[in-house]
């Protein structure tokens, strides 16, 4: 993807400075470089921006599954999600979010995304759940 | 506002802080474009972020100076999208402490629109207080 291209895919993820890395059906990537402006007081990463990632990760993943039975799928969106934050990264740290769909359905899809550390070391883990909305774009104006 | 009372990921959202007592926070921020998704809707990063940068703060309210000294740190979230927010909607976070233990507290976060009140999401988090400061005085003393 250009620089365009990804700022229009997601503009917070874009303004929060995410790299997509890869991206293929029920699976992306994206890392990112923890700066001062993701940090909390002390220098440590901000819980936000992992909980950011993981959700662009997995909504990434979501969108590179569609195939030619979902030409009905409007969009999808986030209704529920819960993340265990277990060693904090720190100020210059590259940080790498692993998301793999778990189960794709007609109305929910479920997922799972891997905050690692450089050393490989797991900095938080989520499990997303995710309403897919499905119809005809001509009828579903509101 | 005070720049001391909000951290560098804060400031980086544009959260402003327009109350904080004993155990209580409320955060505002109103939603730019470069705060979507691709959907062109909230980022579920983003009310995710302002829930734990308001209970981070609401327990800081409470344990005061102790805090800088032993730093607590969100080890678990959970959050319930339920409603759409788009540019220029107000989002208006309430974070209020459960609990405060020795070692854990339990906090949770309300985010409503400002105007209809439509409640946005909600969620509950987890923090660890560190005990750095009395392991150090054991070592020492030990």
């Amino acid at each position: 993807m250009t620089e365009a291209e990804e700022r229009r895919a997601s503009p917070w993820t874009y303004h929060i400075g995410s790299i997509l890395d890869e991206m293929r059906p029920g699976y992306a990537r994206l890392s990112l470089v923890v700066q001062r402006h993701h940090t909390n007081f002390d220098g440590s990463v901000h819980g936000g921006v992992i909980s950011s990632l993981m959700d662009s990760a997995m909504g990434a993943a979501l969108h590179a599954s569609y195939g030619p039975d979902d030409d009905d799928v409007l969009g999808h969106t986030t209704v529920e999600m819960n993340v265990s934050y277990l060693k904090a990264a720190r100020l210059g740290d590259r940080v790498v979010a692993e998301a793999h769909l778990l189960r794709k359905g007609r109305a929910l899809a479920v997922g799972e995304v891997e905050v690692r550390h450089p050393s490989g070391d797991l900095a938080a883990k989520g499990r997303l759940t995710y309403f897919i909305r499905r119809g005809h774009p001509e009828a579903a104006g509101e | 506002m005070d720049e001391r009372r909000r951290s560098p990921f804060s400031a980086f959202i544009g959260t402003e802080m327009e109350e904080m007592r004993d155990g209580y926070v409320r955060l505002s921020l109103v939603l730019q474009p470069h705060h979507t998704n691709p959907h062109g809707v909230m980022h579920g990063g983003v009310v995710t972020s302002m829930m734990d940068s308001a209970l981070g703060a609401a327990l800081g309210s409470l344990r005061g100076e102790e805090a800088k000294r032993n730093p607590h740190a969100t080890i678990e979230m959970n959050a319930s999208f339920l409603a759409a927010a788009r540019p220029g909607d107000e989002i208006v976070v309430e974070g209020r402490v459960l609990r405060l233990g020795k070692t854990i507290a339990f906090g949770e976060a309300e985010a409503r629109r400002r105007g209809d009140g439509e409640l946005i999401a909600k969620g509950r988090f987890a923090f660890a207080i560190s005990r750095k400061e009395e392991g150090r005085r054991k070592e020492e003393g030990g």
